[in-house]
């Protein structure tokens, strides 16, 4: 009986086996995952040892092998609606589906910024920089040959201010330029401001394909440009948003791939959550003659050992290098190697009430020179810096970097040792031990595993050599991304939530205005995770955003930054560092020698070559 | 009166046809009379469970092993230089390097650097003075000539005079030192659980069995409630709440791992409850408690003990699986599920980081495992006198 079980066993498997090992498709439904796929395989080179035969006629000329590229994402996107997207991998995809009227596009190796469904640089009405026709090209549309025009930047500018929606795009009406009422408009609804008519915000409709700002202080050219290139301004299509918004405001647009149109590079064919997003060349697109490669396949993959792996095995022809396989590519001359647009800090509760010793500021200063920046390099991809602005940041003409100044003007304290000074640490460590009647201190930091867990076990196992043993017990807690959120979020209503915590801002625009990095720690950003008090720096963030010339910019948040220290309520740690090889037939847009943070990589205008 | 004869004289030997009453004399007037002495040696019930242990050879292997890995976690941290908490950034993610073994060419501290360029291996300043033991694997990247090029890792992060058995972490803290420490905390956290769970549950389900009736169906209808949500989210959902640490891990184990010692004990209480033993004792006036924790509950104590081997590797790999989804112990304490949590990440480059602790909780578990399936043997009364 037993055998009898064993062989209808053995047999079963075999079946299965057979069943599920077949080379060919058995149904009818072509494979569509393998026919994208195919393509990376390399082509096989034209045989030319053979003799051409004259006799015969020409074969027909073989149709181009479409150009597949196959990218990852570690983390699916929430939403493709722009103007209230938030995480960068919203962006990834908005980048490559939706245009805008400006954007950084790639000439002679360098991205530069310049007209994307605007047809040629914004016009001076006036002559006094305060007034600005942009004109949209006339072939601008939608996948679905939906026209873009004026009216559908009206109403996309019009849905980003809308006060009713509370949307994350308050730089739509004051960032690089800021635009005649349209910060009151969409304020109106708070308690104590006036009302604001459309009519009355500098947004205009000239002709059909023409739309006028109207600006607060005279501006360039430039920032106009600059202004209309963020994902807060990219268009929305008119009927299909109003179709899948409500009343109250809730919208499903941008949810699926059916529910949202492209007009940029590509258009988004598949979108398999957590899995697979498949983007097509779109031909529809203005620039398309720019876009060389017909199919991104872009999985969604979590572990570093498996993106390794595929990309090893050519199943990528990208690879976001990791601390740990850092030395594995040391030596690769396709290492590309620079500063990510996030600053980090740490940042101190010093609402805490039932640890006062946050809210000293000695102990603060303690903690700044406690951390040797240098040798954090060493536990992660990063870069050591005394800014909490961050390392990419400029806006000079001539391309000088913001730290670069301010580092010339010794804008922060002990820069030669990266702020390094075990005993002044323990001079200030002191003071506020005796200030606070303590005989000792103990600090917990809030962390992610993997995130900045192994930076806080470094200081966890220094800080006792510098303070003194048994003088500081530092403690780890280490819990998940929600409940970090929620306890940082919640400080003003749970002040004991947490102590210290590491904190990343990466403002999506800092290339012209660098005070924009520091919006987080002033009364500017209402959504910061501490309570970062600090008048004299949130007059300097006002100014330093309104301040005409980039000199006057940088002047300010120098002063800026220095009125940050006089609180120590943040303190900057490091800044994040990139590393990436691509596929040797990845041929990039721009020179990596050339790129700024503010630009991006340009990727959808990337070639392959065989 | 005539002396009758009761037995037939034919049938019996001429001699002792013969014989008169008068031959005969009481031999043991005045003795205390006893039982004859047994020839085999008596045993109880767990004299002959131990000897039915020891005959199940993978138990015993099992029970060897494990008071093996007991031993190591005990003194293991402190056999060499190293503390579990010492960082040397210098020192991040060095190779094994084991004595003796190392001359056999086994975890001798060497590593592969993959794809170095073959200009710059003659940089003594990247490359000290003998520490590259060979080059292969010649290549080009972009017109580049790469070697694959393997190095001893000591000599190369200028470490010669230095040995981390099992290699370093990413920190540069020594993985002998955290493993058998992390292997304590997480046998500490397993015990500990285990017992709370025994005592809780022995107590519950001896009330709930012993009383029965409305009593008990309200204390196991609050077990199924308990029982019905997955072990995993209560987990979680407890150490978030009360945060990382040894204590939150062991009561988070706890909230619900005494269901089923509940049940078990119980089940025995509600077979022995109705015995004539029990009923005499009552009978006698004994009290409730001394009933059950007297004459009932060591009738269960055979179930327990095996509940409790097989309930103690679940723990473990509990606490494991918690660690490896980032809800582990607080740094800088290691358990064996943080460390393959953290080995994990870095598999492809520095496989030793994995590799200890898995096997040193694969074996842990294995030998648990062995060994509870033995013990149940042993203490099943069904399996007596069979062997």
């Amino acid at each position: 009986m037993k055998r009898m079980l064993a062989l209808i066993l053995a047999l079963t498997m075999v079946m299965a086996l057979v069943a599920c090992g077949g080379d060919k498709p058995t149904g009818s439904t072509p494979d569509k995952s393998a026919t994208t796929s195919t393509p990376t395989e390399p082509s096989k080179p034209a045989d030319s040892s053979k003799p051409t035969e004259p006799s015969k006629p020409a074969e027909p000329e073989k149709p181009a092998e479409p150009k597949v590229v196959n990218e990852y994402q570690k983390n699916e996107s929430f939403s493709l609606f722009p103007q209230g997207s938030k995480s960068a991998y919203d962006d990834y995809i908005l980048d490559r589906i939706i245009a805008n009227l400006y954007n950084y596009l790639p000439v002679d190796g360098k991205a530069v910024m310049g007209p994307e469904l605007a047809d040629g640089e914004p016009v001076d009405v006036n002559g006094d920089g305060k007034t600005w026709n942009i004109k949209i090209k006339k072939d601008a549309q939608w996948q679905n040959g939906d026209p873009i025009n004026a009216d559908t930047f009206l109403f996309t500018l019009k849905t980003a201010l809308d006060p009713k929606l509370v949307l994350n795009t308050t730089t739509v009406a004051k960032n690089n330029i800021e635009i005649v009422n349209a910060a009151a408009y969409y304020q109106q609804a708070q308690e104590g401001k006036s009302p604001v008519a459309w009519e009355d915000v500098g947004i205009k409709k000239v002709d059909e394909n023409t739309i006028q700002i109207q600006t607060v202080a005279a501006v360039k050219a430039a920032d106009v440009m600059k202004h209309f290139a963020t994902k807060q301004t990219m268009p929305l299509h008119e009927g299909l948003f109003t179709k899948l918004t409500a009343a109250d405001g809730t919208t499903t647009y941008g949810s699926s791939a059916d529910t949202v149109l492209a007009c940029g590079a590509y258009t988004l064919e598949e979108w398999v959550n957590e899995s697979l997003h498949v983007y097509q060349k779109n031909p529809t697109y203005v620039l398309a003659d720019l876009v060389n490669i017909d199919t991104v396949n872009e999985h969604i993959l979590k572990d570093d050992n498996t993106i390794l792996q595929m990309f090893e095995s050519g199943q990528l022809d990208r690879y976001g290098v990791s601390t740990a396989s850092k030395e594995k590519f040391i030596d690769d001359p396709r290492l590309i190697a620079y500063p990510s647009r996030t600053s980090s800090t740490l940042e101190v509760n010093t609402a805490n009430t039932e640890n006062p010793i946050l809210g000293n500021y000695n102990f603060r200063m303690a903690m700044y020179y406690a951390i040797d920046r240098q040798a954090l390099t060493k536990v992660a991809n990063y870069i050591p810096n005394l800014s909490v602005i961050t390392t990419g940041a400029g806006g000079m003409e001539d391309g000088t970097l913001y730290q670069t100044v301010a580092y010339a003007n010794n804008t922060y304290l002990a820069q030669d040792t990266y702020g390094y000074d075990p005993k002044l640490a323990k001079e200030y460590f002191d003071k506020a031990l005796t200030e606070m009647n303590q005989t000792s201190a103990e600090v917990t930091f809030l962390v992610t595993e993997g995130g900045y867990s192994k930076s806080a076990e470094y200081l966890q196992e220094a800080w006792p050599k510098i303070f003194g043993e048994g003088k500081i017990k530092v403690n780890i807690d280490i819990q998940t991304t929600g409940v970090i959120s929620e306890r940082r979020s919640s400080w003003p209503t749970n002040p004991n939530g947490y102590e210290l915590a590491f904190s990343g801002f990466a403002p999506s625009t800092t290339d012209h205005t660098p005070a924009y990095g520091a919006r987080y720690y002033t009364s500017h950003y209402p959504q910061r995770n501490a309570p970062h008090e600090n008048a004299e720096a949130d007059e300097l963030y006002t100014k330093a955003i309104n301040a005409a010339t980039p000199e006057e910019r940088y002047e300010l948040t120098m002063q800026l930054e220095k009125a940050l220290q006089k609180t120590m309520t943040a303190i900057p740690v490091v800044n994040g560092s990139s590393l990436v090889v691509y596929a040797d037939h990845y041929v990039m847009a721009i020179d990596p020698e050339t790129y700024t943070t503010g630009s991006g990589w340009l990727k959808n205008y990337a070639d392959i070559v065989k | 009166m005539a002396k009758e004869k009761f037995v037939t004289p034919d049938a019996l030997p001429e001699e002792v046809a013969k014989l008169t009453p008068d031959a005969f004399a009481f031999t043991s007037v005045g003795e205390k009379l006893m039982d004859e002495e047994m020839q085999t040696v008596s045993r109880g019930f767990f004299r002959d469970a131990l000897f039915r242990l020891r005959k199940n050879k993978a138990a015993v292997a099992a029970f060897f092993l494990l008071c093996f890995i007991v031993f190591m976690a005990i003194f293991g941290p402190g056999m060499n230089e190293h503390t579990f908490t010492a960082q040397n950034l210098d020192h991040a993610n060095m190779p094994p390097r084991i004595p003796v073994l190392e001359d056999l060419g086994i975890f001798n501290g060497s590593r592969v650097l993959p794809s170095r360029r073959l200009d710059r291996l003659d940089d003594t300043e990247r490359y000290p003075e003998g520490c590259i033991l060979r080059t292969f694997n010649e290549h080009e990247i972009r017109k580049v000539k790469m070697v694959d090029v393997e190095v001893n890792y000591y000599k190369y992060v200028g470490a010669d005079d230095t040995y981390y058995w099992f290699g370093t972490d990413d920190l540069g803290r020594d993985i002998w030192t955290r493993l058998w420490r992390g292997a304590r905390v997480s046998l500490i956290i397993a015990v500990v659980a285990v017992l709370t769970d025994v005592v809780i549950g022995v107590v519950y389900g001896a009330i709930a069995g012993y009383y029965g009736g409305t009593l008990d169906m309200i204390m196991m209808r609050f077990c199924e409630l308990l029982n019905a949500f997955p072990n995993v989210i209560v987990c979680t959902m407890f150490i978030m709440v009360f945060g990382s640490g040894m204590t939150s891990m062991i009561l988070a184990l706890t909230v619900r791992g005494w269901v089923g010692c509940a049940r078990i004990v119980r089940a025995q209480f509600l077979r022995f409850r109705g015995r004539e033993y029990v009923m005499a004792a009552q009978t006698m006036g004994v009290p409730d408690r001394a009933l059950i924790f007297r004459h009932i509950l060591p009738n269960s104590v055979g179930p327990i003990i095996t509940r409790t081997m097989v309930a103690i590797p679940g723990a473990i790999f509990t606490e494991s699986f918690l660690a490896y989804i980032g809800l582990g112990l607080a740094p800088p304490e290691p358990s064996i599920g943080t460390m393959l949590s953290a080995g994990q990440k870095v598999l492809m480059e520095f496989p030793h980081q994995t590799l200890f602790p898995a096997i040193v909780i694969s074996v842990l578990m294995i030998a648990f495992n062995l060994f509870g399936n033995g013990l149940r043997d042993a203490l099943d009364p069904t399996q007596r006198g069979q062997e």
